[in-house]
């Protein structure tokens, strides 16, 4: 992202990963993410910075935690849904369990685990719900 | 605290600082020459050197981790024996207690110097905060990548208010991209006087990382470790990582560390930084001390001209 904001906000993947030193498979994942949140956008190779790429990019460490909250709430379905079930339980509290359930009736085991893993550590980032792990409790985090 | 003002006392400094280790037949094995060594305020100082050659050897002597064979360490003055250093150590492997939460790994050497429970959780939580962690109070070590978990070795170091942060290889454990976001963190928390360090001492294998955080560079020499070169890197942050200057600098301790024993083939003759002429303060050995000390007289004779690496025999 600081690369792409460095070099005019427009860059070609490959470059991108000689840049980086790394091979187009290991940067694709953050690449992905990165276009998922609304940070970059590819279109044919090239890679475009976003103006609140841009922002993620040269904000200090509680301005990114800022931005990608309001990304991560904007972008991710599955974070603004856990966000409301939270909201909508007067104790703000559910189980994993239940998300668990929700996303086993698209997807296979696995993924599921996966999609709620990675969903937890996102939410957690973002300060969108506390995660007890002994207990499998989501929270919300109180404002 | 800038970091062109060097302030006449150390906070650290050893004074002819050596580590060997007997052998059976009662000769000794020399890891690390006598060394003089000063930590200043305000200085990120790198200290770097091939896998090795001694550089964390020489970080726990400093840290009073580890005893010296010879000399001694002063922490502002005063042996360091005697006195408790406030400093605090990142290590490259994490070193977290996965058994403890987020909050409590940072609590833990609070804990241990007595802190009171209330004072604790509220410095723990403000440095947790600081390193981008909130949200992972609650997490254990093994529900969190590699960065994260270092965020948390660094919050831990922090917690304490240590006078010099040492971090020995912190980011060498992290993939690329994590161990450049770290980077960048750190500086900005140095860099914009979020926390009270009055100078890092990070060791390091890796050139560009010491160029890209060091006011301050020590190269290593080995067999045994010594000090080969030891200068100032002005160059302005955040630093371009393709501008000459910086391109210049890596190159050259590129060569200092592949050609240790050739005496001045690549020191540089100056402080790297745009333009200005700046005392060099390049400390070259002659020759590299050799590995092994028996009690006079060595059958290595100096000045051959030898390969980079060749030990004695």
């Amino acid at each position: 992202m600081e690369i792409l904001a460095d070099q005019g906000g427009r860059v070609d993947l490959h470059h991108l990963a000689d840049e980086l030193s790394l091979e187009v498979d290991a940067l694709l994942p953050s690449v992905d993410t990165a276009a998922l949140l609304g940070f970059l956008r590819v279109e044919e190779g090239d890679v475009t910075i976003t103006p609140e790429g841009q922002a993620f990019a040269q904000g200090d460490i509680q301005a990114r935690k800022t931005i990608f909250r309001k990304a991560a709430l904007a972008n991710v379905p599955l974070l603004r849904q856990m966000e409301q079930a939270l909201k909508a339980k007067s104790n703000r509290t559910l189980n994993e369990e239940f998300f668990h359930d929700l996303l086993d009736e698209h997807f296979g085991e696995d993924e599921s685990r996966r999609q709620l893993e990675t969903a937890i550590q996102w939410g957690r980032y973002a300060e969108i719900f506390d995660y007890d792990a002994a207990t499998g409790k989501l929270t919300l985090t109180e404002a | 605290m800038s970091t062109a003002n060097i302030a006449p006392t150390p906070i650290i400094e050893a004074r002819q600082l050596e580590k060997s280790y007997p052998q059976p037949d009662g000769s000794r094995i020399q890891v690390i020459a006598a060394t003089d060594l000063a930590v200043y305020p305000g200085q990120i100082i790198a200290l770097l050197g091939a896998s090795g050659c001694g550089k964390s050897t020489l970080l726990r002597m400093l840290t009073g981790l580890s005893p010296a064979s010879g000399g001694a360490v002063y922490w502002h003055g005063h042996p360091v024996r005697d006195e408790s250093p406030n400093v605090s150590i990142v290590f490259q492997s994490f070193a977290l207690f996965p058994w403890l939460t987020v909050l409590e790994n940072v609590e833990a050497p609070l804990e241990a110097r007595g802190t009171p429970p209330i004072e604790r959780r509220k410095r723990s939580l403000r440095i947790i905060d600081a390193v981008g962690l909130d949200g992972f109070e609650t997490a254990y070590p093994k529900e969190l990548s590699g960065g994260m978990k270092q965020r948390v070795g660094v919050a831990r170091a922090l917690v304490v208010e240590p006078e010099v942060l040492f971090m020995d290889e912190p980011f060498s454990a992290l993939d690329v991209l994590t161990a450049e976001t770290l980077r960048g963190e750190l500086l900005e928390l140095w860099l914009g006087h979020k926390i009270p360090t009055r100078a890092i001492f990070i060791v390091t294998h890796n050139i560009e990382e010491a160029v890209v955080l060091a006011d301050r560079i020590i190269v290593l020499g080995r067999n045994p470790a010594h000090i080969h070169a030891d200068f100032k890197v002005d160059l302005p942050h955040p630093r371009d990582r393709k501008s000459a200057h910086f391109v210049e600098l890596v190159d050259s301790i590129y060569r200092i560390l592949t050609r240790p024993d050739h005496k001045d083939a690549a020191a540089p003759s100056r402080t790297f930084g745009p333009g200005r002429e700046v005392r060099p303060k390049i400390v070259m050995l002659p020759h590299a001390p050799r590995r092994t000390c028996r009690p006079l007289g060595d059958s290595c004779r100096p000045g051959r001209p030898s390969g980079p690496s060749s030990p004695c025999g």
